[in-house]
């Protein structure tokens, strides 16, 4: 995950064009299309998955100055969902090893996953070149190789393995692998595999080989979301049982869907939508849907990134010292505050931060300006959250900014399409300010600039309290802090002063709660909302509540069924 | 997971595996003799550079390098430098936007939440369209120095639309990829001779087969009900089984076997480095040299044609190399126009002497890989005649977050007719679509553009 946007504190010597907005992506698939030509410079249009919460072009006063847009609710989308096939990822791959054989495996030095820039597990960036194609096999052929008679046999429906139980072997361990009944098509299939696998002297071989073959298919490798075969010339469909079992179980619990899941679907009570809510609802009840959670969660907070974070020592001594605490501390923070049990966003903004120890507690209280009696309240108070927002020497108000903007609020800023730097004067003097605030207020001075940072950069102020670290402090340079700011093109709008009331005013935010659903959907749909109205994520945010409570929004998001599904 | 590829092992000592090699290997031989091989690398280092990364006038050639291309001097002939070329698009500080078109000529997918390219490389496009392997072991290799991250801020080189190809930065994972099966020395340690009385081992490689098969037609048969993007992508696993097969079927040596084209094909020392840190100057530099090495003898073994260099990433900070505590990015980079003093490597200097030492520093890495190919004899001129090194960076000049100006730099290529030894000041602005396009057409292919501008036409004066 990485923090996307406006370049640092050299943006002041840039410049932006006037008209920055908050993207308002309201029509499904919103968003201007990229019309550059050569030698001419031209923005390029969102896919409408910007944050557009507002709705209508941004409302200024009659001096220009943005005002305040009340929330409005989003228009209802009726955009399809793609047929798709979604890979698993490294993990997800490892944990159906293990169902479908008992049987674990090492992934660590699988192919890199691609990061998409969202959430690590999207579907369109699942893809399969030869170095991973050839991880599978080689990890197919250890796998298999490695099971004892004993356990082939077990897996076995008849006990035995013998040619006369080929075929009840390769449809039960097929239906396992494939997380739904096997086809005569597939029985088939691997029939021939076995068949050219048998004639020697070691009887176990055939049957490794249909294994290895199973762990190699693409409807093992793949969450297909097709639809029934019969269904192929149907333009619009609807998932199997079986596939909604797959989409449910992966998407709650990282996991694939276990033998009472199954069941259910071969049943065929999936598709009833309060049958498939009551199985939500149990899934939601495993603690692996907790890790999962916690997996959103920290994406979501871009708390992987956090690793990365590098610091000065000489300007924050002790960072690495305390480096795994801050992570015991975000880990404490979403167990209290992002649980299945009693999570919710009102809770993650603004619910006090746990102490995760006295070393950690004391670093936070090193600088020697820090007052003692600060509060760190909420995901913005979180140490990796806010290190991970700053450079190694100095907070950044831009970083900060640009996260409650994107991550908390889902709302992108937007430069305007004919956007085009101006070239640099040459002769132009650096400036010289004393304070980080100082610096990122010179984006203000330039109308080019401030377009865009007024937007952004008084989100930030209201987190200087906090050092690059996420150290206490009330001075800087020996100068008094001002952590004054404002939200502005937000629900909530009003001047606010310091990491608490900006917690506070978030935490009334309509358009943070939509944003939380969005997210959500973001995550346990594996690909980004074509718009703020899709089904799932209104019934996520009217399931939620006043407090967005995190587990009927996320019940609600999995069990949706007001959308289609499209070959397209 | 070690990488032991029992079966594939035991398929080389078949009888079978020895059958499949030999038509192959008479293929090769007969390429080589018959034509110089064509090459190609993409580079990318990050950042941009300053104004005197540009030549003065004057010199034997009409150009004269100055100090942060100081490495080069010597190559002068092998290079060709173009003024008032542009990139075609830009979004907010143009980092991502830069490296996302710097050799596709694409937008990305979707700003926002999925900014990788949406469209192929140009490597990629030789690769598809052309017969530029030649029959090489591997398409093509991407090798970096970079921390292992995979967004688009780290590509240079797409498959297609969406489809970006991770640089390999460990260099003992991309010598165990290209080399699998070569034997270095100068004696080429000929395959076991058929052995028939091992049916185990032929009944693998039907397995084997019948496997890749199987999964093909369960690929074919899932794309019936996707979409076009989709299919795309299960194409894309398609393409890498049918790979697979060509690699579990191939000899030692790949199918080419104990042909070498150029140099001697020899062994590059990767164990002993295991320091991947992007801050330490002396760390970096081996990495780097390791990497070009790598590409290097992949080309004397004729293990690939196609490499792509990239150093760290676009928008990247540097804090902490060439011994500067700052950030490159905003304290040197930025404010190279002033003279404020900074620290590198213990002395003091400007910032714009800093940023001379910082571009230098970038450009020494290719430097090296181009040095070593003209040093590698190859029929009547060097390995470097037959390949053409494009290096590109992420921003216009000075670093200015501007799509302006870029510096694309050619090296090589001189046998396939690029017009290197010039300094090519444009009349007016150029879209960077005309030098993609005359690339594909120099290697052969008849694009008439590329990327967003499928009409732009070549650039005048770099093919001859």
């Amino acid at each position: 995950m990485r923090c996307k946007g406006l370049g640092g504190a050299a943006l002041a010597l840039l410049g932006l064009t006037a008209g920055c907005v908050t993207d308002l992506g309201e029509q499904p698939g919103g968003g201007s299309a990229p019309t550059g030509s050569s030698g001419q410079a031209t923005g390029t249009g969102g896919n409408g998955s910007g944050g557009g919460t507002g709705g209508g072009g941004p409302v200024v006063d009659e001096d220009g100055n943005v005002i305040s847009r009340p929330f409005t609710e989003p228009v209802a989308d009726p955009a399809a969902i793609p047929a798709r096939a979604w890979l698993l990822t490294h993990e997800q791959y490892a944990r159906a090893v293990r169902q479908v054989l008992g049987a674990s495996v090492d992934v660590s030095a699988f192919a890199l996953e691609l990061d998409n820039g969202e959430y690590k597990n999207h579907a369109d960036v699942g893809l399969v070149r030869v170095d991973l194609a050839q991880d599978y096999a080689e990890t197919a052929e250890e796998v298999t190789a490695g099971l004892t008679v004993a356990a082939l046999q077990a897996l076995s429906p008849t006990g035995t393995l013998d040619a006369a139980s080929a075929d009840a072997f390769i449809a039960a361990m097929a239906s396992r692998a494939f997380r739904r009944p096997a086809a005569s098509e597939d029985v088939q299939r691997f029939r021939g595999l076995f068949d050219v696998a048998s004639g020697g002297d070691d009887a176990t071989y055939p049957f490794r080989a249909v294994l290895r073959g199973l762990l190699t298919s693409p409807y093992f490798l793949y969450r297909t979301e097709i639809g029934a075969r019969a269904e192929e010339a149907n333009p619009a469909f609807q998932l199997t049982d079986h596939e909604l079992a797959t989409f449910a179980s992966f998407s709650l619990t990282g996991e694939p869907p276990n033998a009472e899941l199954l069941s259910a679907a071969d049943r065929g009570e999936l598709r009833d939508p309060a049958q498939l809510r009551t199985h939500v609802d149990a899934l939601l009840a495993s603690p692996t849907a907790g890790e999962q959670l916690k997996r959103f969660l920290t994406e979501w907070l871009e708390v992987d990134a956090f690793e990365e974070a590098t610091k000065f020592e000489e300007t924050f001594p002790g960072f690495e010292s305390v480096r795994a605490a801050m992570q015991a501390e975000v880990d404490a923070f979403l167990a209290q505050s992002g649980s299945v049990a009693t999570g919710s966003l009102t809770a993650l903004l603004t619910s006090p931060v746990p102490s995760a120890g006295p070393a950690l507690d004391a670093f936070y209280r090193s600088d020697p300006t820090a007052a003692g009696t600060e509060q760190r309240i909420g995901l913005l108070a979180l140490g990796t959250v806010l290190s991970h927002l700053g450079k190694p020497n100095l907070t950044s108000p831009t970083m900060r900014g640009l996260f409650v903007r994107e991550r908390i609020l889902c709302q992108h800023v937007q430069l305007p399409p004919d956007f085009s730097p101006p070239p640099l004067s040459e002769t132009q003097e650096r400036a010289q300010p004393e304070t980080t605030r100082e610096l990122y207020e010179l984006h203000a001075s330039e109308p080019v600039c401030a377009s865009c940072h007024q937007l952004i950069d008084p989100i930030g102020f209201n987190l200087e309290g906090f050092d690059g670290a996420g150290r206490f402090r009330t001075h800087e340079n020996g100068i008094a802090l001002d952590t004054a700011g404002a939200l502005v093109e937000t629900d909530v709008d009003r001047p606010v002063t310091g990491s608490v009331e900006l917690a506070e005013a978030l935490g009334e935010s309509r358009w943070a709660a939509e944003c939380m659903a969005r997210q959500a959907y973001r995550f346990y749909y594996g690909r980004t909302e074509p718009s703020r109205g899709v089904a799932p994520v209104i019934e996520a945010r009217t399931a939620a509540g006043a407090v967005t409570e995190l587990r009927p929004l996320v019940a609600a998001l999995v069990s949706s069924s007001g959308f289609q599904r499209v070959r397209q | 997971m070690p990488r032991n590829l029992m079966s594939r092992r035991r398929i080389l000592k078949s009888s079978l595996g020895a059958l499949l090699l030999l038509p192959l290997l008479r293929q090769r031989k007969l390429q080589a003799q018959a034509a110089n091989p064509k090459r190609l690398v993409l580079a990318f280092t990050p950042d941009s550079n300053p104004p005197e990364w540009w030549p003065t006038a004057g010199g034997e050639l009409g150009f004269t390098l100055q100090g942060p291309l100081e490495d080069f001097r010597g190559l002068e002939q092998h290079l060709m430098f173009i003024r008032q070329l542009d990139h075609s698009w830009t979004y907010d500080n143009h980092h991502v936007a830069g490296i996302v078109q710097l050799f596709t000529g694409a937008r990305w997918v979707a700003q926002g939440s999925n900014e990788y390219a949406a469209g192929p490389s140009i490597d990629q496009v030789l690769l598809r369209d052309t017969d530029i392997r030649g029959g090489t072991a591997r398409p093509s290799i991407h090798l970096g120095a970079d921390d292992g991250r995979t967004d688009a801020r780290h590509i240079i080189c797409y498959t297609g639309s969406g489809q970006p190809i991770i640089n390999e930065i460990n260099p003992q994972r991309a010598f165990d990829d290209i080399f699998d099966g070569v034997t270095f020395g100068g004696t080429q340690e000929p395959p076991d001779p058929p052995d028939p009385s091992d049916p185990a081992a032929e009944r693998e490689v039907a397995v084997e087969q019948r496997q890749l098969d199987v999964n093909v037609e369960e690929l074919r048969e899932i794309q019936r009900f996707l979409g076009q993007e989709e299919r795309e992508k299960l194409e894309l696993h398609v393409t890498s089984l049918e790979e697979l097969r060509a690699r579990i079927t191939a000899a030692p040596g790949g199918d080419g076997g104990p042909v070498t084209v150029g140099g001697t094909c020899e062994e590059v020392a990767t164990r002993s480095f295991s320091s991947r840190d992007l801050t330490n100057e002396t760390a970096l530099t081996e990495w780097a040299r390791i990497q070009a090495d790598l590409i290097v003898n992949a080309f004397t073994c004729d293990r690939t044609r196609i490499a792509s260099l990239s150093f760290s990433f676009s928008g990247g900070h540097h804090n902490g190399l060439l011994g500067f505590s700052g950030s490159w990015h905003d304290d040197v980079a930025h404010v190279s126009r002033t003279n404020d003093s900074v620290s590198v490597r213990g002395q003091t200097m400007t910032t714009r002497q800093a940023f001379i030492e910082f571009s230098r520093y970038w450009g020494s890495h290719i430097a090296y890989l181009t040095r070593r190919l003209s040093e590698i004899t190859e029929g009547d001129g060097s390995m470097l005649d037959n390949t053409l090194v494009i290096w590109g960076v992420e921003s216009g000049t000075n670093h200015s977050h501007n799509p302006r100006d870029m510096q694309y730099l050619l090296a090589g290529g001189r046998n396939m007719g690029f017009q290197t030894g010039q300094f090519l000041q444009l009349p007016s602005t150029q879209s960077v679509h005309r030098l993609h396009t005359s690339v594909l057409n120099g290697f052969g292919h008849p694009a008439a553009g590329f990327g967003i501008e499928p009409s732009s036409g070549p650039l005048a004066g770099v093919v001859g």
